[in-house]
């Protein structure tokens, strides 16, 4: 109990030190992936291991994933609606093509993840998200989202051809058994002008099948740039899931280096 | 050769990033053993109650081949399937439970018996045999126990050998039997990793009893079935050092010594293959050509008491072969076997060679006189 008393009271004293040094006007417009914030009109941030993004306007912002998108074509827009009595409101549509890598690594021998004796067929990933976000202090958003995730298949796919991995198996489950839900929640601040937090719990939700509930949690520390050009983040990604063989744990490190171009 | 590489190189990064994130999760990518690790144990959900009046059990070994049945596995059997359906599995698996309540052994050794493996649709065929068999007990110890292959599609495996009976089984322990080293480092990593499984069988009025649970290497064109054979021997003298008796067999891999046949390449090779020709790059099939280790067993033989004695065998070989690497053939060659340190009844062995369909190895029985 004293434990938890003392973690609650440095919590506070955290944030609280934060609000005397973070007085940084508007930082909520950057780095703002998993919130309800949208960045400035022409602005780019190209990010290594997550989307990479670029605001077409200042309240609609187009992004995609520079590794992945070679073999996983993704691509999404956030739309920001406004903000009423303090609560931010934005909107993230996306569409997702996962029959070229599936069909990649349906191969024998090194590198198959998938048996060769299935077929993988065209197949499109559609989803929406809605997503609000509050500045409970000056320096810290919470965010929540729900969305909903649909699959068009040209063909049924067989349970067998499933990569029962972390990260993978919930974002591709939806091509087996639809609809997909997600929900999650994100709080990151700042400590200091250059230094911040960020901790998020995500769940994917399936229908149709008896595993059927993923948990993610994320917590990284996050290095910024004063001129908002560099942000480092580092931390780990804990993982839950209810995968075919049964209920497992994946604690994985979780590094990214996002630059970003523009005002 | 040039597209291997292009496709190689194309997969790096994707395995680079697969094999570091698993590597540090919660469970290792694939699992390492102690040279002796305690094994597990299992227990039926309804104990049946045992007459103890026995004095003569039935032992019976088997390789059940994870519920594969004679399914062409793209492992062993020149197929192109990889992961069967959780149908296909239960309908084998179903009469293998048959057959072993027919011919009611009392102790059961049991080789590839699935715990947890895409392959075979994640059934734990330990817990559902003791769920559809007369059985009580059961111990297992993992032969193969990798968290994702990144090969052929194959994913998770969990394989082991496992010993089951009609009374409570103690001192359970997986023995290493050593690794292949006619393998890559990375291949070596994933790869199975054979072991034998040693037991107490608590049989009322009997003590030091034990069971001895082995599966060797397949494959190994080295000396590797040589090694984990003398690791066997290790623990039968063990056992036979503390006073204690065994019956001991399973899936050695390994022909009689005097067997008529010892090359198999032919028999077993698939389409597209050659070997023993001129230029053939290797000149024989992995796992097909005995010749080698035709002598590996003969300590075994002159030790201790075999269920089928050298001289039974030479008169009728066919009568006793339990294996065929093609679903369509025969038993052509033998490679399961019994042995014991005190007396089987008298030509009491039994190959049940009309056993086809549940698996690519016929089970062998035997009747062991208890000493008690």
């Amino acid at each position: 109990m004293n434990n938890i008393k003392r973690i609650f009271l440095w919590l506070i004293g955290i944030i609280a030190f934060s609000n005397l040094y973070s007085q940084q006007p508007e930082w909520e417009k950057y780095w703002n992936q998993g919130t309800a914030y949208t960045q400035p009109k022409n602005r780019c941030e190209l990010s290594l291991f997550n989307f990479s993004s670029y605001g077409l306007s200042d309240n609609l912002e187009i992004s995609a994933h520079p590794l992945m998108f070679f073999l996983m074509p993704q691509v999404q827009v956030k739309a920001g609606w406004g903000e009423k009595s303090g609560v931010l409101l934005a909107t993230e549509h996306g569409i997702l093509y996962p029959t070229f890598f599936m069909r990649t690594v349906a191969t024998k021998g090194i590198g198959g993840l998938i048996s060769s004796e299935f077929s993988i067929p065209q197949m499109v990933g559609i989803y929406n998200r809605i997503i609000v976000s509050h500045s409970p202090f000056n320096n810290a958003i919470i965010s929540a989202h729900g969305g909903i995730t649909f699959s068009v298949n040209s063909e049924t796919m067989d349970p067998g051809s499933s990569i029962d991995l972390p990260i993978i198996y919930p974002r591709l489950a939806v091509f087996y058994n639809q609809p997909a839900f997600d929900a999650g929640v994100d709080f990151r601040g700042k400590f200091t002008p250059v230094f911040g937090w960020l901790l998020s719990v995500e769940n994917f939700i399936l229908s149709g099948t008896a595993y059927n509930w993923f948990l993610q949690n994320k917590g990284v520390l996050a290095y910024t740039s004063r001129k908002e050009k560099l942000r480092i983040e580092a931390g780990y990604k804990l993982f839950y899931g209810r995968y075919p063989s049964g209920p497992q744990w994946h604690l994985l490190p979780d590094i990214n280096l996002t630059f970003g171009i523009g005002k | 050769m040039t597209h291997l590489v292009k496709k190689f190189q194309f997969f790096l990064p994707v395995l680079a990033i697969t094999v570091l994130a698993l590597a540090i999760s919660c469970e290792p990518l694939s699992t390492g053993f102690d040279d002796t690790e305690p094994a597990q144990y299992y227990q039926a959900k309804n104990i049946k109650a045992v007459p103890d009046t026995f004095k003569v059990i039935k032992v019976m070994t088997w390789n059940i081949r994870f519920g594969a049945g004679r399914l062409a596995w793209f492992g062993d059997a020149c197929g192109e399937r990889v992961i069967f359906t959780e149908d296909e599995i239960l309908s084998v698996l179903q009469l293998i439970a048959e057959k072993i309540n027919k011919v009611k052994p009392d102790v059961l050794l049991l080789q590839e018996v699935d715990l947890d493996s895409k392959r075979s649709a994640y059934i734990n065929q330990v817990q559902w045999i003791l769920e559809h068999t007369y059985f009580n007990y059961a111990s297992s110890g993992f032969q193969w126990k990798t968290q994702f292959i990144p090969s052929d599609g194959l994913g998770r495996i969990e394989e082991t050998n496992s010993t089951f009976s009609r009374w409570p089984i103690s001192n359970a322990q997986r023995i290493e039997l050593g690794l292949r080293k006619d393998q890559d480092d990375l291949t070596r990593y994933f790869y199975e990793r054979c072991c034998l499984m040693s037991c107490q069988i608590n049989i009322p009025g009997v003590e030091n009893f034990y069971a001895v649970n082995i599966h060797a290497s397949a494959f190994a064109t080295d000396d590797t079935r040589q090694r984990q054979i003398i690791r066997f021997q290790n623990e039968l003298k063990r056992i036979d050092d503390l006073g204690g008796w065994f019956v001991a067999g399973g899936d050695l891999n390994m022909i009689p010594p005097g067997s008529d046949t010892m090359d198999y390449c032919l028999v077993d090779k698939c389409p597209g293959e050659s070997f023993h020709q001129p230029g053939d790059i290797p000149m024989h099939k992995e796992g097909s050509d005995y010749e080698p280790a035709i002598h590996w067993l003969d300590t075994l033989y002159t030790r201790y008491q075999p269920a089928v004695p050298l001289d039974v065998y030479h008169r009728s070989q066919y009568k006793y072969f339990t294996h065929t690497t093609r679903g369509t053939h025969f038993w052509d060659r033998t490679l399961d076997y019994l042995f014991t340190s005190y007396h089987w009844v008298e030509n009491s062995a039994v190959t049940y060679q009309e056993a086809k369909r549940e698996s690519d190895h016929a089970p062998v029985s035997a009747l062991f006189i208890l000493p008690r």
